[in-house]
Parts: C-alpha cells; structure tokens; sequence
C-alpha cells in the first residue's frame, strides 16, 4: 500500500505528468524511425536533464522508454524494418498481417498488449523486486548460455520450415557475432585483416539489411511493384476479442519479466523464447503463426514491453543494467547522486515511486498515443509499392548510416541485405540469425567462465551441470533439439495418432 | 475536448522541438573555439566499476568547471583497450578525453594492444581505489587467515573472479602467487560483474575495489576480509591490512595499484590541455566531487602527483614494478624489456 | 549420385559441413599461433571449435535429408531467371547509391536514386516521380540532419 500512495503525488502533479507525456511522444517518433534508438534517445535525454531536478528527468525517460519500446513495433509491421532488436519477432507475424490489409488489426493488437506488458513488468518491480533479484542471482555463466542455447534451439524450428536449416541460420548468426576483439584475451578474432571488423559486426545496421532490405531485393524478385502492399481495411474488433488473449499475455508477460531481470539476456530473448512458448500452447491460432497470426504479436509484444520492467530490477537492486537503455538510465543516476544498490529501494524511496509512477503513467500514454496513431498510420501500407520501396531502401541506408556515422555500417546493411534473400529463399529464415548475432558474444564469455570455473573443481561435469537450473534448461534444450528432428517428429506424431485411434 | 488535445499535442511537438534542438547542440562540436559544446569523457570499463564510478563524478565536477556537458561514454572491454584505442582515433582537438584505469600500463607486455602511457598525455593522474578483499555473506571464511590457509591447503582450486589479463585484479593475484597462495583465476568483463559473481556464489572471492563494494558491505551482502594495502582503513579498524598477514609483502602493497588516470591523446593543444588542467583544479575543489571521495575513502593521487613531471615519473615507476612482477610470474607474453621498461631499482 | 549433386539442399548441406571443418581448422591453427599463450579451454578458439563441431553435424544433416527430397518438392521452387536479374539489377542501383553518397551530398544522390529506382519499377508518371525524388530527400534531411542532429553524408 507504501507503493500506492508513494506513486499517488507524482499522479497528481501536472508538471510530472506532461513531461511524461512529452517523452512519450518522443518515444513514439524516435522508436518508429529505423536508425533512431531508444537507447539514442535517451543518451541524448541524459544530457539535456542535467540541471533538472531528479523526478522530472526520470518521468520524461520513462517515458521515452515505456513508448520507445512499442513503437519499434510500428515499423516492423508496416514495412518490416524492426527498429530494434527487441521487434524482430513482431515482425514474423505483423508484416504478413499488414501485407493482408490489417496493419491496422496488428498495430492495435500491438499497442494493447505493449500496455499490458509494460504495466505487468512494472507492477512486479514494484513488489517483487527482491525475489526476482534473488532468483536472478542464481544464474551460474553455464546458465547463461544453456537459455540462449535454448533460444536459438527454439527459434530454429519456428521460422523456416525445415529445423536443420533454421540451426544453420542461427549457427550462423552465432559465428558472425564472434567476429571482433576477444572480450577476455583482447585479440582479434575472425576479422581477417578488415580494421572496422575490430569492433564487431554493428547489430542494427544488420538487422536493417536483413529485414527492411531484403524485404526489398524479394519484393523486386516478385516482380510484384505494381499496385499496393495491402489495402487498408479498418475493422472493428470488440472488446471481446481482444480481451481473449489476455490470459496467456500474461504468461508471456512472465516470461519477458523473467528474462528482461537476467542481465545481459535482454528483450530479444524474451521475445523469441515467448514467440515459441506461443507457438506451443496455442492451439489453433487465428492463422498460422508466421502467416499473420495475432498471437504471434501478442507474444512478442507483451513479452517485450514486460522487460522493461525487467531489466530495471537488477538495475537498482544490482546497479548492473539489464540493457542499454537502463545503462543509460543508470547513469543519469548517478548523474543525479543517486546509488542504486542493494540498500537503494530503502534510502531512495522518492525515486523509486517516481520511476514506477513514471513507467505506468508512459503506460497509459503509450495506449492512448498507440490508438490515435495506428488508423493513421497504418495508411503508409496502401501507397504504390513501386514509390514505397524506393523510399524504404532510402531509409535502409539512413538507418544503417545514422547509428555511428560510419560509411561501413551502409555496406555491412547492404551484405546483410544480400544474405538475408538468400537465406529467405532457400527457407532458412532470417529471424535465427538475427537471435544468434545479438546472443552469440555473452554466449561465447559464458560458456568460457562455465569452463574456466568448472575447470579447477573437484568434479568437473557436475560442477558444470549438476545444479537445479542448469538442469531444466539443459533438459529442456536438449528436448527441443531431438523433438524436432524430423525422424522423432515423425514417431511422435504416428504415436499419437494411433492414440487418438 | 478537440481542443485540449490539440494543445496536448502541440506542446508534445514543442518539446520535440526542444529535445532536436539540444540534439543539435550535441552534434555541433568539433567547432568553434574550446570548450566545444560537449566533451565525451571515454571510460573503458562498463558502468558501475570504480573507474566508471570516479570517472562520472570527476566527469559531474568537470562539467561545473567547464560549463559545458561532459557524456561520459563506456566503451569495456578487452581489459580496456577498446575504449583507449577509441581515444587515440578520435579528433585531437579535446572533444574527446580518456578516464583510464591501470591496464593501459601493462597492455604491451600482455600483447593486448601495443598501447601505453606513452601514447597519452595526463591531464592529472586523479584516484587510487583502494583494493579490497571480499567474500559473500555464506562464505565459510571469517577472516583473511582462514581463506588464505584454504588458498595454501588446495592451490588452484579456490576461485577467485579478476577482470582479464593485465589488469589490477590480476597483479593482486600475483602477489599473492609470490607468497605462495594460488588462487584459481576466473574473467569477468567488470569489476561489477566479479561482485555479482561472489554474490551469486560462483566464486569464492574478489579483489574489489572499495567504493564499488562499501553499498554491499553496509547491506550485508559481502563480508570484508582484508585491505590490500599496508594501512588498516579508518571506517574499518577491525579489518587487518593484506602486509599484517602476508609477511613481507609490505614493498609489493605500498603502490597504488589502481591509479585512475584522465589523459588526452598525445597532440591535443598545449592550451586545451592547460585549459583541462585548470578545470581539473577546479574540480578538485568542488564540495561534491571531494565528499564522494572522502566517503569512499579513496587516495587522492592528485595531491601526491601535482605536476606533469610527477606523474609521468610515477607512470614510469609504476609501468617498471607492475610489469617486471608479471614478467618474473611468466604471466606476460613480450618482457618489458623489448619496451625499455627497466627492472626496478631492488 | 550425380542427381543428388543437383539438389540445392544437398549442396549447402556440403558447403555447410565443409566451412564447419574449415572454421575448426582455421581454429586450431589460430590458437597455435595466438600471440598471448593460454590453455585451450580458456583460449578464443574454444568457442569456434565448438560451433565448427556444430556446423559439420548440422551439414550432414542438411544432407541427408537433401538426399531424401524428392523430385517434386525440388521442383517447386525453379529459378525464375527475369526475376534473378531484376534483383542484380536492384541491388547494384542500391550499390552505386551507396557508392555516390560520399561524392555526391545525400540530396542529389537519394534525388537521383529514387527517381532511378521508380522508374525501374515501372512508375511512369513524370510528376508523381519528380514530387517523390525531390521532396522525400529532403523530408528526411531536415527530420535527420536538422532535427535530431544526426550528420547525413
């Protein structure tokens, strides 16, 4: 109850509530460019709030935050670009929706469980802070590494057709994020001589070429640029329906809370892994996931927004951000003479409740701006396809350029681009890769802390895996891997069928 | 109701407008006459780790001296050459400084990076973080005896979390190693990292630096065990200094290990670098800046280093010592030899 | 034999085993060579060995299930040899924009891209490309470059 009527005077306060709204407006202008980061934007926030007093600071940024996150949604429905990588997965299933003409069911579907998400995270930083640390705590590196591992298992068999080939994809995402100086040795790896290679394969540049380019170079193979990506239908979609999904965005939600307080891990983890917990559990969905199911974007949305938070758990209870934007955030902390840590949530009170007050308050401007702006919005998908791909590639490049000003990030999006029609074509699907590109360096300094800690114990294979947590995820891989082999496959599906006889 | 909504947005807008325009602010520098508009100060060491911690105060004082904003910009890894080398390739004109831990002088003979003091020039060489030892709260080891005795009973076994190759938490280790206690050593990519990781009870202990701890210590998460250095600490007059237990050892603890250092690249203007050196003076000063560092009972190396000519002395010294310990432990790849470092004077 | 050899999957499933072997290869001898001497489990190359292991089994599967496709599913996707060269076309228009930013200013050149691109497209209304090639150029230029402060090439 404390929680409750610390938060009530930052509701009331006018002042707090319009700078909230402020950063809520930027959000959704900066997360739905491709090129422009939430990150970015609040980096850039951190100095202009310099001289101003704490409470203020923290309600433009959350909500910049708060809204920022949804609105990478926008652009990976309507042109399949996602902002960041935390919307990849939105893109599987809202894109197909919004080439149908329902960018507008999709969009709404997004803001509405973004919202669900967002206040789900935040409500269980507010009371459950102290578990989640607790349990996020027992994350050994072997742990790390096992639930990326998972991921990408997971996520292999998701967006391509044949499981094998959805691996390579990731495999192969894995290998191109090991390019670049050792993170332990500080050699250089993999760079075969390329100087700009030293600092790795710059992650959004990539994942522009892989979705908003290739996208492109597909559409020109179609030879389809005549006539409209989809007409827009505006649809009435009751309350009702709407309502249904809310259940299981709640597992969803759990999920990306979860996973959002892992350092490190972060909201693409999270996505993925409640994209293909939604792949299970629902039945029949509206369609096939990756053809425009809803459900997909439900998963992915919820989950994504459920991380933010997330993340700010360890943030302040550890002072180890979870991403790179509470790393920012966490800066303008200490900015302001704040120091998170253990004792934090006693000795800074005030802050807490504002940053609680000013996350569910981003909440509900992100509703707000999410309905006012998807019927408008959602029009860009009626233009001429032979105008609108000329413009998305521009945007390709900008996007790719605007990051850090480097020239080379233009031709890694433009290889990236190349690849990633490849792959669509032969049926390896992008989406595994772009998971192993964002996980593959803490997966690579995991697993060698796991080896490196395993290595002088007295039992080396149970210090490794005989723990309770790295048990499950390791069964639970392991499980996912085989399940999907199409040979297994095959028997299972013959084992329930005479069942069902 | 239109209305209101309209003037909603159009104050949305309005501050849109403001935030670009700070934007634009930020994008500006690199001209017009110094201090430009923004100076990114690059730590190279992830949040929360001392040097980022210092480096941010510092960066806060800095920014009232100059009157200009300070963003300070980590850029971790590969025992902080990533973030060094990013200085060396900014523009020299000042835009862009260098809060360095102490790797930056070892990371020639680790073959990390062919990068040294020599590269830099110091604006002022700013803190020494004193170095801590510490276990979690259900750590079986009470005192700084019983660790050390389980270290001597089983080498190699007792894990101990560092940040890489050449770093502080390394040479700690290898003095250690020279009295005859072999930890076995596990990398983390921060110190922040290593205390979670003593926390969460993947290792035994670390060797922290104080500030990044004291929160810990007052929370009851970590146990303090010892102080690295020769002199008890005020706050803990309980706690033994590591030269009480370790015999000898008094010689190898007086240096301080983690001297944080703010430099520009080689070739930044002789009147940017004065202009540097006065804010720095300035900040000094500064109530807020001299309370954290008070509290946190951190050496101030300014006063002890006021001059060029001091601190590159001390460099020099500091480079031969910890270089020269890690060449006779067989832990470096190239001798400090191949370098000119010279053996110091026994 | 020679049918197999014919069969996409059952061609990546090769490359793929054989850049799996190649990575494990370039790894051992890198680790070799490496300037800064450490045991092999805590070296760079542990984790690149690992997924060269992965990569070879991930192949022989690829391959072994490309040798059971049969001829129907292969057939299915034929390549369209105009649609082959209109994406070449494409991405070498993307190419020479990407190339032309640096000489020329983003204006002219996005100016000059789009038009090219729309056309090739088979847009064909002169005032509707001249409106696009002008005003979206600069749109983006006072939205990037004037509002957020991001420099445009």
């Amino acid at each position: 109850m404390d929680l409750f009527a610390g938060m009530l005077p930052y509701f009331i306060d006018l002042r707090f509530v319009l700078l909230c709204f402020a950063g809520a407006a930027a959000g959704l202008f900066v997360g739905a460019i491709p090129g422009l980061s939430v990150s970015m934007a609040t980096a850039l926030l951190v100095s202009l709030t310099y001289t101003w007093e704490t409470a203020d600071a923290l309600a433009m940024i959350m909500g910049v935050y708060v809204v920022g996150v949804f609105s990478g949604a926008i652009s990976a429905i309507l042109i399949n670009i996602p902002g960041a990588p935390s919307s990849v997965v939105t893109t599987l299933d809202g894109y197909p929706l919004a080439r149908r003409g329902e960018a507008y069911k999709a969009l709404l579907y997004a803001a509405v469980y973004s919202f669900v998400g967002s206040v789900f995270g935040l409500l269980a930083l507010g009371l459950l802070a102290r578990p989640v640390t607790a349990l996020a705590l027992r994350f050994q590196p072997m742990d790390y590494f096992l639930l990326s591992l998972f991921g990408l298992a997971t996520v292999g068999g998701l967006s391509s057709g044949n499981y094998a080939k959805g691996l390579v994809s990731a495999l192969l995402g894995v290998f191109l994020a090991l390019i670049g100086l050792d993170s332990v040795v500080g050699t250089p790896r993999l760079t075969f001589g390329i100087a700009p290679l030293m600092a790795g394969i710059p992650t959004v540049p990539a994942l522009v070429g892989l979705f908003g380019f290739a996208e492109v170079l597909s559409a020109v193979a179609e030879g389809t640029a005549d006539g409209a990506l989809g007409t827009v239908r505006r649809e009435k979609i009751p309350f009702r329906t709407l309502r249904k999904e809310l259940p299981r965005a709640l597992y969803y939600c759990t999920i990306g809370t979860l996973v959002g307080a892992l350092p490190g891990a972060g909201t693409p983890v999270a996505a993925f892994l409640a994209y293909g917990e939604a792949n299970r559990i629902v039945k029949k969905p509206s369609r096939p996931f990756g053809e425009g199911a809803v459900e997909g974007i439900v998963a992915s949305e919820s989950a994504n927004n459920a991380c933010i938070g997330g993340a700010l758990i360890p943030m302040l209870t550890l002072a180890v951000p979870g991403d790179a934007v509470t790393a920012i955030i966490l800066s303008v902390f200490y900015v302001h003479g704040l120091q998170p840590g253990p004792t934090f949530l006693m000795r800074n009170a005030a802050s807490f409740h504002a940053i609680l007050a000013g996350g569910l308050l981003g909440s509900v401007f992100l509703l707000l701006l999410g309905l006012l702006a998807a019927p408008r919005i959602s029009r860009v998908v009626a233009v001429p396809r032979r105008i609108l791909l000329p413009l998305v590639t521009v945007l390709c490049v900008i996007g790719a350029y605007a990051c850090s000003n480097r020239l080379f990030d233009v031709g890694v999006m433009f290889f990236f681009g190349v690849l990633g029609f490849f792959l669509r074509r032969r049926g390896y699907g992008t989406a595994p890769l772009t998971l192993g590109l964002v996980l593959g360096g803490m997966m690579d300094a995991n697993f060698r802390r796991a080896v490196s800690l395993a290595s002088t114990a007295e039992n080396p294979a149970a210090a490794l895996f005989l723990r309770p947590i790295t048990m499950t995820l390791l069964v639970l891989t392991a499980a996912t891997i085989v399940l999907n082999i199409p040979g297994v496959r095959r028997a299972v599906s013959r084992l329930r069928e005479k069942r069902s006889a | 109701m239109r209305r209101v909504i309209h003037r909603i947005a159009a104050l949305a807008l309005a501050v849109c407008l403001l935030l670009s325009l700070a934007a634009c602010g930020a994008a500006g520098s690199g001209t017009g006459k110094y201090p430009f508009r923004t100076v990114r100060m690059i730590v190279p060491y992830g949040a929360n780790g001392t040097t980022d911690l210092v480096g941010r105060k510092l960066g806060a004082a800095l920014e009232r001296a100059l009157g200009v904003s300070v963003v300070i910009d980590n850029q971790p890894g590969a025992s902080g050459s990533l973030g060094c080398r990013a200085a060396l390739d900014a523009p020299r004109d000042g835009s862009v400084l260098l809060f360095a831990a102490d790797s930056l002088g070892t990371q020639r003979v680790m073959g990390i990076s062919d990068m040294s003091y020599d590269d830099f020039d110091p604006i002022y060489t700013v803190a020494n973080d004193i170095k801590v030892i510490v276990v979690g709260k259900n750590a079986p080891y009470e005192t700084i005896g019983d660790l050390l005795a389980a270290i001597e009973a089983a080498p190699n076994t007792v894990q101990m979390a560092y940040t890489g190759p050449g770093g502080s938490g390394h040479v700690q280790a290898l003095i250690m190693n020279e009295f005859g206690y072999y930890p076995a050593l596990t990398a983390y990519s921060s110190g922040a990292d290593g205390i979670i990781a003593v926390m969460s009870g993947q290792v035994v202990f670390t060797n922290a630096n104080y500030s990044t701890v004291a929160d810990y210590l007052d929370a009851g998460e970590l146990r303090l065990l010892a102080v690295c250095a020769t002199e008890r600490m005020e706050k803990y007059p309980d706690v033994p200094a590591l030269s009480e237990v370790m015999a000898g050892s008094e010689a190898l603890l007086s240096i301080p290990y983690t001297p944080l250092s703010l430099l520009v690249a080689g070739g930044v203007p002789d009147d940017v670098q004065a202009m540097l050196r006065s804010a720095c003076e300035e900040a000094f000063r500064d109530s807020e800046f001299t309370e954290f560092m008070d509290s946190n009972s951190i050496e101030k190396l300014y006063e002890k280093y006021p001059t060029v000519e001091e601190t590159r002395a001390f460099y020099r010294e500091w480079e031969s010592t910890v270089c020269w310990l890690m060449a006779d432990a067989g832990a470096t790849v190239y001798s400090p030899a191949d370098f000119g470092i010279a053996r110091p004077a026994a | 034999m020679r049918d197999h050899l014919n069969n996409k999957t059952v061609r990546e499933g090769l490359a793929v085993l054989t850049a799996g072997l190649a990575l494990g290869v370039y790894s051992i001898i890198s680790f070799r060579r490496s300037a800064v001497q450490t045991a092999w489990i805590l070296s760079p190359w542990l984790f690149p060995m690992l997924l060269a292991v992965f990569a070879a089994a991930l192949g022989a599967a690829l391959l072994g299930g490309g040798c059971r496709e049969t001829a129907e599913s292969r057939n299915a996707d034929k390549p369209d040899a105009r649609g082959a060269l209109r994406v070449l076309a494409a991405a070498l228009m993307v190419a020479a924009y990407c190339a032309l930013l640096p000489l020329l200013h983003f204006l002219p050149a996005s100016a000059l891209f789009l038009a090219g691109m729309m056309l090739f497209l088979g847009e064909r209304r002169w005032w509707s490309i001249a409106a696009v090639a002008v005003a979206a150029p600069l749109v983006l230029y006072a939205l990037f470059a004037l509002f957020l402060g991001v420099r445009l090439p």
